[in-house]
């Protein structure tokens, strides 16, 4: 009974945050819905497990980062093999499909655009340059805190974030963040 | 460069839907059922274990009292029993 009493606190302290953080990894209300609903069925299996010995929101976060990434990965080998598919099939739907995926409820009508572009570079950088910058850009977690989580040291996640944007402006310079 | 990121900044933080937790409190109890303790996840291990290991040793010492008939295939085969050779 206690159990589920301290599931149903963390879960109403974190739940927004859960879901925000997997909202700027996916930009889909659906997907990351289902990524909040792993994080904590997650969470509720690993509760007994969990040790102070970092804090709870670092272990969540953590949590959700991972689940994050493994629901991209595995979006990706769906994309490459529809990639395959679509060479033998006539219709184009695979090119469309991230564009019409995008869905933030935190984004306002007027930036929208302005994010799908922005969002459409950030999705191809590494997966701990994009992480380090959800956390620092968006977030706006310190940067002692990206590093607990990330479990790096605050200069390498300092580091990351310089090479976060270093690969970014090279897009941009490099005319592949053009506007379709 | 930091006005080409200053958008990232308007993203307005979103709320949770209220029927997610329903829906993960009815996750947790459909799982509950599906949880095997620890006793029956051992008991099964240590049977695969065992199955695999008398495989194993039927396998090797079948293997062992095979006899090697290749030479006399070949030396049939070939009619070489007949030759002075």
């Amino acid at each position: 009974m206690t159990e589920s009493k301290d599931f149903e606190v963390l879960y109403h302290k974190f739940k927004n945050q859960i879901y925000n953080l997997a909202l700027q990894y996916v930009q889909n209300t659906e997907d990351a819905q289902e990524i909040t609903q792993d994080v904590f069925l997650t969470v509720h299996s690993k509760i007994d497990t969990f040790k102070n010995n970092s804090k709870q929101s670092t272990w969540i976060y953590r949590i959700c980062i991972n689940k994050c990434l493994d629901f991209l990965r595995a979006k990706k080998r769906k994309k490459r093999f529809s990639f395959l598919v679509s060479l033998f099939s006539e219709s184009g739907s695979e090119i469309s499909y991230d564009k019409a995926n995008f869905n933030h409820p935190g984004i306002q009508l007027e930036q929208k655009e302005a994010l799908i572009h922005l969002f459409s570079m950030i999705n191809d950088l590494p997966e701990n340059q994009k992480t380090a910058l959800i956390l620092a850009k968006i977030e706006h977690k310190p940067q002692a805190e990206i590093a607990e989580i990330m479990e790096l040291s605050p200069k390498a996640v300092e580091s990351l974030l310089q090479r976060a944007k270093n690969n970014l402006q090279k897009k941009i310079s490099s005319g592949e963040g053009k506007r379709e | 460069m930091n006005d080409f990121l200053e958008p990232l900044s308007s993203i307005k933080p979103a709320e949770v839907p209220p029927f997610l937790l329903t829906r993960i409190r009815a996750k947790i109890q459909a799982g509950e059922g599906e949880y095997v303790s620890l006793k029956m996840a051992w008991v099964a291990g240590v049977s695969v274990l065992i199955i695999i290991t008398i495989n194993i040793i039927l396998l090797t010492s079948i293997s062992r009292k095979k006899p090697d008939t290749t030479k006399h295939q070949y030396l049939y085969s070939n009619n070489l029993f007949y030759t002075n050779d």
